[in-house]
C-alpha cells in the first residue's frame, strides 16, 4: 500500500516542463522528505500528488486507486489527502476557530455531531484550550493561529498528509509544535510527505527521501541506505547538513554506527570508542597536544572569504528583448509621440485612413517587439465587445425592427478598431518605459503643481509601485486560491475558483496584501525615504536629446499627415 | 582598545494602547552597539525583535527612554526576510538607486556604487536585469546590495535567511563575514542558532525584555549554557561538542560555528 508515481510530467502555464520522467514509490505509514534546490520542482510535485495541477503525462496511484480517471479527479482519493501549505497561519478566514475547522470538514458532508466531535478532538490534539473555540482566529497569537490551521488539517483525518516547507520562518516553539504534529500524524497511521530544505530538523524523523534535480528524480533513499545520503547530496550539488557531515566523518574513520541518523549522544559515544582505539594503538597521545596548539586558530578563524567562487544561477529568460533605442528615449518624448499619433488615428473617418493608422501602429508594435501574450490579453475583451456591439447595433441599430443594419454595425466596428489600435500603442509605450523613468517624467512634467502644494512626488512613486506590485499580487492570488481549492476540494485542477470560495480566498488575500504594504512602507522608510520635500536625486537624468526631439517632430508630422489625409484626401 | 559607540539605547520602552489595554512590546532595553561590531539578535515570534530593529533604525517612536546615535547613523537600512516586500525598482539598478536617491547621492556616483555593491554580493553585471527574472535567493542578494550601496555605518538584517535554500543561505552568511572583516557595524536578527557564531555578541529577546547579552562562546558553553537554559534548539554540531566534552574530549576548545565544530571533530577522527 503506497503512493506510486509513474512517468509523471507536469508543465507550467507557458507549457515548459517543470517535472518529467518522475518515477517514485512512496511507502505509506511513513515520513518521506522531498528535497532539492529551489526550482527543482518540489512544490509542483506536491501539487501533482494533491491533484492541484493536471498531469501532461503519466499516472499517480494511491494504493490501487488512480488519482485521475480520464480527466476527472477520483473523489475517494482526494478526500484522503490533507495539505499543509507554507505559513498555514495566513490561511485563516472564519469568524471563530470552530468554524475554521468546520470549513475544512465541509466537503466530507459529515453529520453535525461528528463535525463537533472532530473539531473538539483535533483542537485538543493540537493542545488548544477549549475556551478558544469561540474566539476569532485573527486575535490569536502567531503560534496559536498555526495550531488552528494544523488542527483543521488533522480534523479531516487524512490518510496522506502533504506539507510544503513547513519549517520555513518558524521559531523554536513553532518547530517543536510542528515536529509534535508530524509524530502525532504518524501515530494516527498517517503517511506524510514533506517538501523541505531543512534536513537538519527533519532528517531524524524521515523514513524515506526523494531527491529532485531539475524536475527529475535524482535518487530515492530508504532509511537503511541513509549512510550514503551525504554522498548522494553532494553529487546532486545539494548542501549537506552538519549532522550528516559529522556522522559521515565518524563512519569513514572506521567506527561502526548502529543508527543511520545517530543522536549527538550516540555519535559522541562512537567517537569516544574510536578515540580510545586510536590512543591504545598509539601509546603517545599526540592528539591532545596537537589539539591545544590548534585551539587558538580555531577560536579565531582566519579570513576564509572568499572560500568558494560563487556562481550565480543563470538568469532565466533574456535580459531585455526591447530595442534599446526605444527604451532609452525620454518618456516625455514618447508620450507626446503617442498622443499625437493616437489623436491622428482617432480623428479618421474613412476606411483608408484607419488602414494607414493600422499600418503605422503595426510597424511600431513590430519594431518594439512587444510580446504577443499581453497583446492578446488586451485584445480579447475589446474583441468580445466588438462582436457584442456589432450584434446589438446590427439588430437594434435603426430602431425599426430586426433589419440588418450594415452601416450602423460598420460604424461600431470602425470606432472599436480605432480604440484597439490606440490601446496597442499604449501598451507599447508602457512596455518600453521603466516605471521609475515614468515616475520621474511625471514628477518633472507635473513639477509646477508642487508649487500648489500637491504631493506630486508621492503620487508618482505610488503610481510606479502599483505597477511594480502587479506580479506580486498575481502570485499571492494564486497562492491563496490554491489553498482554498485544496481545503474545499473544489475545482482542484482548474483555473479560477468558485463563487462560494471567494470569502475564504479574499479575506486572507486582503490581509496578506495589507501586511505586504505595511512591510514595504517600513522598508522604504529604512532606506531613507522620510519626506518628499527633502532633497532627492534621481538615477535617471531626463534630458530631451536630439533623438527625443526627432521623435516629437516625427509625431507632429504623422499627426499633420493624418489630419491632411482625413480632411483633404478622402 | 575601546571602540566608539555607534548607537546606544537607554531604558527604551515601546508600548501600544490597544483600546484601554496597554501592550508593552519592548521593556526597559539598555544596549550599546560599538562601531564595527556584529550583534546577533535572537528571539521568537512576538518577542519584540522587529520592534527593536525598528527602534535602532529610528522608525518607531519610544514610549520611554532614549536612543543616542552618532551623527552618521541617521539612516539605517534594514534587509527583511521577504524580498518582495522591500524591492522598489523594476530592475536591479533601479532598486539600488532608490536608497541612493533618498540620500541625495549625486547621479554620476550611482553607477559606481551600484557596480561595487553588486560585486560584493557576487551579482556583477546584473544592473539591467529585471527583478521578475531573478530567483528568490538572487532577489535577497539584490536587497543586500541595495543596503551596502548606501554606505551607511550601520546595516540591520531582519531574518534575511529565513526564506532561502541552504545554498543561498550560506552565500548570505559569506557576505555577512565579508562585511564584518570590512569593519561594517551589523545588527543581525535570526531564528537559527547556526548563525549566532558569526557575531561578536548575542542578544536574546524574550517577551520584550533582554534575557541575555554576551559573547557567542558564553552563550553556548559554561556550567549552565544560556542556550540550554533559555530553551533553544541547539544546533547538532554544538550539541555533539557538548556531549564530547561531557566525556572528557575537546574540553579546552569552545567552537561556536558549524565549520569550527567540524574541524574539531575531524581532528578526533583522522
Amino acid at each position: 500500500m503506497s503512493l506510486i508515481l509513474r512517468d509523471v510530467a507536469v508543465a507550467d502555464r507557458q507549457g515548459r516542463l517543470i517535472l518529467q520522467d518522475v518515477h517514485a514509490t512512496i511507502p505509506d505509514a511513513s515520513v518521506t522528505l522531498i528535497i532539492g534546490r529551489n526550482g527543482a520542482g518540489k512544490s509542483t510535485l506536491l501539487d501533482a500528488m494533491s491533484g492541484l495541477v493536471p498531469l501532461c503525462r503519466g499516472a499517480i496511484h494511491y494504493d490501487d486507486l488512480s488519482l485521475w480517471q480520464e480527466d476527472r479527479l477520483n473523489k475517494d482519493v482526494i478526500r484522503s489527502i490533507g495539505n499543509v501549505f507554507q505559513h498555514p497561519e495566513q490561511q485563516l478566514f472564519a469568524a471563530t476557530v470552530e468554524r475554521e475547522v468546520a470549513y475544512s470538514l465541509r466537503y466530507l458532508g459529515l453529520p453535525k455531531d461528528e463535525v463537533e466531535r472532530r473539531t473538539v478532538t483535533s483542537l485538543e490534539r493540537m493542545r488548544l484550550p477549549e475556551r478558544l473555540r469561540q474566539e476569532t482566529p485573527h486575535l490569536l497569537s502567531g503560534g496559536q493561529k498555526r495550531r488552528v490551521a494544523l488542527a483543521s488539517t488533522i480534523a479531516i483525518q487524512p490518510g496522506w498528509l502533504l506539507l510544503d516547507e513547513p519549517t520555513a520562518g518558524l521559531d523554536a516553539d513553532g518547530i517543536a509544535a510542528l515536529l509534535e504534529f508530524i509524530e502525532l500524524a504518524r501515530s494516527l497511521g498517517g503517511s506524510i510527505v514533506i517538501a523541505t530544505h531543512d534536513l537538519e530538523t527533519l532528517l531524524p524523523h524521515a523514513d524515506h527521501i526523494v531527491v529532485l534535480h531539475a524536475g527529475r528524480v535524482a535518487a530515492q533513499i530508504r532509511r537503511d541506505e541513509m549512510p550514503h545520503l551525504a554522498d548522494i547530496l553532494e553529487q546532486a550539488g545539494l548542501a549537506v547538513p552538519a549532522s550528516l557531515k559529522l556522522t559521515d566523518m565518524v563512519r569513514r574513520s572506521g567506527v561502526r554506527l548502529d543508527s543511520s541518523c545517530p543522536s549527538p549522544r550516540e555519535l559522541a559515544d562512537a567517537i569516544v570508542r574510536a578515540y580510545d582505539m586510536n590512543t591504545r594503538r598509539d601509546p603517545t597521545p599526540v592528539f591532545r597536544s596537537r589539539q591545544t596548539s590548534s585551539s587558538e586558530a580555531l577560536a579565531r578563524p582566519g579570513p576564509e572569504w572568499p572560500s568558494k567562487a560563487f556562481q550565480p544561477d543563470r538568469v532565466t529568460g533574456e535580459a531585455s528583448p526591447m530595442p534599446s533605442f526605444l527604451v532609452r528615449l525620454d518618456p516625455r518624448a514618447k508620450w507626446l509621440f503617442y498622443m499625437l499619433l493616437s489623436v491622428g488615428i482617432l480623428i479618421q473617418k474613412h476606411g483608408a485612413g484607419l488602414a494607414a493608422g493600422l499600418m503605422v501602429a503595426g510597424m511600431l508594435v513590430w519594431y518594439a517587439r512587444v510580446p504577443w501574450r499581453p497583446m492578446v490579453k488586451l485584445s480579447i475583451p475589446l474583441l468580445v465587445l466588438l462582436v457584442a456591439s456589432v450584434l446589438v447595433s446590427a439588430f437594434f441599430g435603426s430602431g425599426s425592427g430586426f433589419r440588418w443594419q450594415l452601416s450602423s454595425s460598420w460604424r461600431t466596428v470602425f470606432e472599436l478598431l480605432k480604440i484597439w489600435v490606440v490601446s496597442l500603442l499604449g501598451l507599447t509605450l508602457a512596455m518600453t518605459t521603466s516605471q521609475l523613468m515614468m515616475k520621474q517624467a511625471i514628477e518633472r512634467s507635473l513639477g509646477f503643481l508642487q508649487r500648489l502644494r500637491l504631493p506630486v512626488g508621492a503620487i508618482a512613486l505610488g503610481a510606479s509601485l502599483v505597477l511594480r506590485f502587479i506580479p506580486v499580487l498575481a502570485q499571492e492570488y494564486r497562492r491563496f486560491s490554491k489553498i482554498v481549492k485544496a481545503r474545499s476540494k473544489d475545482r482542484l485542477h482548474r483555473e479560477g475558483i468558485g463563487l462560494k470560495q471567494l470569502p475564504p480566498m479574499l479575506i486572507p488575500l486582503i490581509l496578506s496584501l495589507f501586511q505586504l504594504a505595511s512591510d514595504l512602507t517600513i522598508a522604504m522608510q529604512a532606506r531613507g525615504l522620510r519626506s518628499f520635500r527633502a532633497a532627492r536625486t534621481s538615477c535617471y537624468q531626463l534630458r530631451m536629446t536630439s533623438a527625443d526631439w526627432t521623435v516629437v517632430v516625427l509625431g507632429l508630422l504623422l499627426f499633420a499627415l493624418f489630419l491632411w489625409a482625413d480632411v483633404v484626401l478622402f | 582598545m575601546e571602540r566608539p559607540i555607534a548607537l546606544a539605547l537607554h531604558d527604551v520602552t515601546v508600548a501600544y494602547d490597544l483600546g484601554g489595554e496597554v501592550r508593552r512590546v519592548l521593556q526597559r532595553i539598555d544596549l550599546e552597539i560599538a562601531v564595527g561590531e556584529t550583534i546577533a539578535v535572537l528571539g521568537g515570534n512576538g518577542s519584540g525583535k522587529s520592534t527593536l530593529l525598528q527602534v535602532i533604525a529610528g522608525l518607531t517612536g519610544l514610549s520611554r527612554g532614549s536612543v543616542q546615535r552618532q551623527e552618521e547613523v541617521s539612516v539605517v537600512p534594514i534587509v527583511f526576510q521577504n524580498p518582495d516586500a522591500q524591492i522598489v525598482g523594476e530592475t536591479v539598478y533601479e532598486d539600488i538607486c532608490f536608497g541612493l536617491e533618498n540620500l541625495a547621492v549625486p547621479p554620476d556616483q550611482m553607477k559606481v556604487r551600484a557596480r561595487e555593491a553588486l560585486a560584493s554580493v557576487g551579482l556583477s553585471g546584473y544592473e539591467d536585469v529585471p527583478i521578475v527574472q531573478l530567483s528568490g535567493g538572487q532577489k535577497q542578494l539584490v536587497c543586500i546590495a541595495s543596503a551596502i550601496a548606501m554606505r551607511t555605518p550601520l546595516i540591520v538584517f531582519d531574518e534575511p535567511t529565513a526564506m532561502l535554500d541552504p545554498d543561498s543561505r550560506s552565500r548570505v552568511l559569506q557576505i555577512l563575514e565579508q562585511l564584518k572583516h570590512q569593519g561594517q557595524t551589523v545588527v543581525w536578527a535570526t531564528q537559527s542558532l547556526d548563525e549566532v557564531g558569526y557575531a561578536d555578541r548575542v542578544v536574546v529577546l524574550r517577551g520584550g525584555e533582554l534575557s541575555y547579552v554576551g559573547s557567542p562562546t558564553d552563550f553556548f558553553y559554561g556550567a549552565h549554557p544560556p542556550c540550554i537554559e533559555l530553551g533553544f534548539r541547539i544546533p547538532y554540531a554544538i550539541s555533539l561538542i557538548h556531549e564530547l566534552q561531557a566525556r572528557g574530549l575537546l574540553t579546552d576548545i569552545r567552537p561556536v560555528r558549524v565549520d569550527e565544530c567540524l574541524e574539531a571533530v575531524r581532528r578526533l577522527c583522522p
